[in-house]
């Protein structure tokens, strides 16, 4: 067999060479062949021709110009009828196209696994049956799944029921080809309980010929947004609250000291006139009146903006049963004399967080309400309970006396200045305070009460550090 | 001008020295001859009401507080103008408060029965005036 070669035109052109080139031998060919595929193409070569293997490969070479194809070479052996070959046929193909199309793919397809492994954002190929085909590690670290975990799993099972049916019927969309893609924000389950917000954006993956493959989910973790979101709005609404508390008692404050600033006019201005001494004598005695409420009222506008100041006071861990006794055997007397039976159902070595001063004045203040607009006709019974609640301590004072009318004074009985009864001592005072220094502690008092029956306050406690 | 004397005067008021006061700025004004005086809204009602289902004449004038205990002036008009025979038509409504906040003001507007909004204390001029838009 010569080492001459036949070659058409094509080849010729694939390699770059003027067609009237003479001479092309195997080693022209071997020579034009990339020098790192060289040897091996030699060998596959001489396999063939020794009937090893028949040639089929692919290999590089340099054109003239330096440029570098991919080439896919075929070649088969003539033999004659001694078995002895010669003739070898082949036939080279260019398939630069295809090995740049390819190279291109497997860099878009690392590109996309490089995005897909290392993104911030969640990320899963799911099946068209929902379930999880690849999930990123963000994503098993927003859910709180291990990768594992997660690939047996649906999405369903971590999509919150109530955002279930709008991502389903989005999805619905894509598979009926009417979308290629949505956004929605939603919220998952985390495998702990808690609720994960994010957003969530679906893009359809189809063959070539238009069917859908898969669909590639990307779920931004929205959740600390939407916690601080809620600090915040949690925040406006206490200094909105504050606002109004701060204008309320601006009010207050205003009304309050006029009252008694008109009666202070008035009455200086009859004793500037008045001639007769005995009716001085009582103008006198109604100014002294007029000054001394004035005197109460300051001292108690002092107190509500004690409390308000009081509330950076450290809150400490106190055991309740203690602070109750102790303010019951302070009002001792006022029991004995009422014949007034007080039971304590609470346990002995329950904390509660609270600013002990606070906590001591309201138990007087309760317990004294109770003792004082109690029904004469019924041995005053004053009950105080607690229960332990999932994000709370409640207690409960209930009693047996006079009661209020709680559909025409519900929104007046914690106000300032409001009384119910007609009771000399009634100040309208007590609840208010109380009132602002549960608010103080971060807790609230409620109330249940019908006329004649007796009332019941409930207190809302912070749980003690531990 | 022709001025004539309130028939007769209801003061609803909790506060003893206003009433005093009221009742001594009345006579010097020769505002009126009767001066009937509740000392909260409740007394307020069920004594007019007795008096409207006696069938004898309610005062022709009431001097209304609005913070008062167990019924406020407030809750005192909207139980008021529920009483038959009230002739409430008749009757004419001053609110005599300390408040200056606006909510009270604004909420005046919402009582037809209401003539009219003086700020504590009362003076003599007031009541004067009251004689002289009566009069008219």
């Amino acid at each position: 067999m010569s080492e001459l070669l036949v070659w058409d035109d094509i080849m010729y052109e694939l390699f770059k060479i003027p067609k009237d080139t003479k001479n092309i031998t195997y080693e022209t060919w071997l020579n034009y062949v990339h020098p790192e595929d060289k040897e091996r193409s030699h060998q596959e070569v001489q396999n063939a021709l020794n009937g090893i293997k028949n040639f089929d490969s692919q290999f590089r070479i340099v054109c003239p110009n330096g440029e570098i194809r991919h080439i896919k070479g075929v070649g088969i052996t003539q033999k004659n009828a001694e078995g002895e070959v010669v003739k070898f046929l082949g036939t080279n193909y260019d398939i630069t196209e295809l090995k740049n199309t390819q190279m291109m793919l497997q860099k878009s397809e690392e590109s996309f696994h490089g995005a897909f492994e290392n993104s911030d954002t969640g990320m899963a190929i799911v099946a068209l049956d929902g379930s999880f085909e690849k999930v990123n590690e963000s994503l098993c670290a927003s859910l709180g799944y291990a990768e594992k975990e997660l690939l047996t799993m649906n999405f369903k099972e971590v999509t919150h029921p109530e955002d279930f049916n709008d991502d389903r019927s989005l999805l619905k969309q894509i598979t009926k080809g009417k979308r290629s893609s949505y956004k929605l924000e939603k919220r998952y389950f985390h495998k702990d309980g808690h609720v994960i917000h994010g957003i969530l954006t679906v893009t359809a993956v189809k063959d070539t010929s238009g069917e859908l493959l898969h669909f590639v989910s990307q779920v931004t973790d929205i959740t600390p947004r939407i916690k601080n979101e809620k600090k915040l709005s949690r925040l406006v609404d206490i200094t909105t609250e504050q606002n109004d508390s701060l204008l309320n008692f601006a009010h207050i404050v205003s009304h309050n000291l006029r009252s008694h600033s008109s009666n202070l006019s008035m009455l200086t201005n009859f004793l500037i006139k008045e001639k007769d001494d005995s009716e001085r004598k009582n103008l006198l005695v109604m100014l002294r009146g007029a000054t001394d409420s004035l005197n109460d009222t300051i001292l108690h506008l002092n107190e509500v903006v004690q409390v308000k100041v009081g509330a950076f006071e450290k809150m400490k861990n106190i055991n309740l049963y203690d602070s109750i006794t102790d303010v019951q055997k302070n009002l001792n007397i006022l029991i004995q004399e009422k014949n007034a039976i007080c039971e304590i159902n609470i346990p002995k070595d329950l904390k509660i967080r609270v600013i002990p001063a606070y906590l001591d004045s309201i138990i007087l203040n309760l317990l004294t309400n109770s003792l004082k607009y109690s029904s004469p006709e019924r041995i005053p019974l004053i009950q105080i309970s607690s229960k332990i609640e999932s994000n709370a301590i409640t207690v409960s004072f209930k009693d047996n006396g006079l009661g209020i009318d709680l559909k025409r004074n519900s929104d007046k009985l914690f106000g300032m200045y409001k009384t119910f009864h007609r009771n000399k001592d009634a100040k309208g005072i007590g609840l208010f305070i109380t009132k602002n220094q549960m608010e103080a502690m971060n807790g609230k008092i409620e109330v249940e009460s019908t006329v004649d029956v007796g009332s019941t306050f409930k207190l809302y406690f912070e749980k003690p550090l531990t | 001008m022709n001025i004539t004397k309130i028939r007769s005067v209801c003061i609803i008021d909790d506060d003893p020295i206003f009433i005093y006061g009221t009742k001594r700025i009345m006579n010097e004004a020769d505002f009126t001859d009767e001066i009937l005086v509740y000392n909260d809204g409740q007394a307020a009602f069920d004594g007019l009401k007795a008096m409207a289902e006696r069938g004898e004449e309610l005062p022709s004038m009431i001097f209304l507080d609005i913070n008062m205990p167990i019924m406020t002036g407030w809750e005192f008009l909207d139980e008021f103008i529920k009483i038959p025979n009230n002739n409430s038509e008749n009757i004419i409504i001053y609110i005599i408060s300390s408040s200056v906040d606006p909510r009270d003001i604004a909420r005046i507007q919402q009582y037809k029965i209401v003539n009219n909004y003086i700020l504590k204390p009362i003076s003599i001029e007031d009541l004067h005036n009251i004689l002289k838009s009566v009069g008219n």
